[in-house]
């Protein structure tokens, strides 16, 4: 599967027009709830909703669409690939900075991303106790390597270890 | 000059001023704990950006820091505190994939002679700097509060 997004630039008009291939845009309500895309197709619950309703907390319309776009490619892969597997709610916090954070934050490990104002500095952590291996790592999103991909990967150490 | 060397003891607190730091389903706490303030930037002279901690000098710190009162009516810490290991800043500073990132003083005030900073050098991107905090969360004991005192 192969799933379109921003890559370097990342200039505003650019994000803009490559987010708007998903048609992922955010009425003025903030809400995108009633978009068809986001519902499942397979009748489980969107673990991404509620983080999605604190979309419209963010002011930055980069910061939010990049947002927005990752919790839609979180939600494409579970249903794509882990549909017969639960996992808890992805968590969202909108900073003080304008950036915002999604996080699932299990008792011995957490997995998240960060969406910063400067898009290029954005990126996911893995961070886990020593029960867990004391993992400590970090990369960017959305640049030359396939978003997707990480978050595949992210989703499949999530899901073979919480 | 004093060339005394400066004791550090084996834990420190980190007090918890908002609820919404601690995570509910787990009891843990949020990597906002432990994410300095940029402001705090500006104060320092070396550029860095530090976090309030007390240094676990003896026994009776953890009730000092959770009785330090804000003002007349109120805890400077309400919901709280967590202890972590000084350990656990050696052990992020060593990982190959770090350069050393955190450093730690005392910094006595007035008020409460236990007083220091966790020290995140400058420079350091939000990305990092949250992995690090997250780090630091992950690590923290179990929330104390009020109600466990003696």
């Amino acid at each position: 599967m192969i799933i379109k997004y921003p890559r370097t630039d990342t200039s505003s008009s650019s994000i803009s027009e490559k987010i708007g291939e998903y048609d992922t845009s955010i009425s003025s309500s903030g809400s995108i709830l009633s978009d068809p895309k986001f519902i499942s197709n397979i009748g489980k619950p969107d673990i991404t909703i509620k983080a999605r309703q604190t979309l419209s907390k963010i002011e930055d319309p980069i910061v939010r669409n990049t947002a927005n776009q990752l919790l839609y490619i979180i939600n494409l892969l579970l249903q794509n690939y882990f549909a017969d597997t639960d996992i808890p709610a992805i968590k969202a916090q909108v900073n003080d900075d304008g950036s915002v954070n999604f996080e699932w934050p299990f008792l011995h490990f957490r997995v998240g991303f960060n969406i910063e104002l400067k898009i290029g500095e954005s990126g996911w952590y893995i961070v886990s106790d020593d029960s867990a291996g004391s993992i400590m790592a970090t990369g960017k999103i959305f640049n030359e390597v396939h978003t997707e991909k990480i978050v595949l990967w992210l989703l499949e150490f999530i899901i073979l270890n919480y | 000059m004093n060339d005394k060397p400066v004791h550090y003891p084996d834990t420190f607190l980190r007090g918890i001023s908002k609820g919404d730091l601690i995570i509910p389903e787990t009891g843990g706490v949020t990597a906002e704990l432990f994410l300095p303030n940029s402001k705090s930037a500006v104060a320092r002279e070396d550029g860095c950006e530090d976090i309030s901690i007390n240094w676990e000098d003896n026994e009776d710190v953890v009730a000092f820091t959770l009785l330090l009162k804000k003002n007349e009516s109120m805890y400077q810490f309400p919901n709280g505190l967590v202890r972590l290991n000084t350990e656990e800043i050696h052990r992020i500073n060593s990982l190959p994939t770090m350069d050393a990132p955190l450093s730690y003083e005392r910094n006595e005030l007035e008020n409460n002679p236990y007083h220091g900073n966790i020290v995140y050098k400058s420079g350091l991107t939000p990305r990092i700097k949250r992995m690090i905090a997250t780090s630091l969360a992950i690590s923290a004991s179990p929330v104390v509060t009020r109600d466990n005192l003696p």
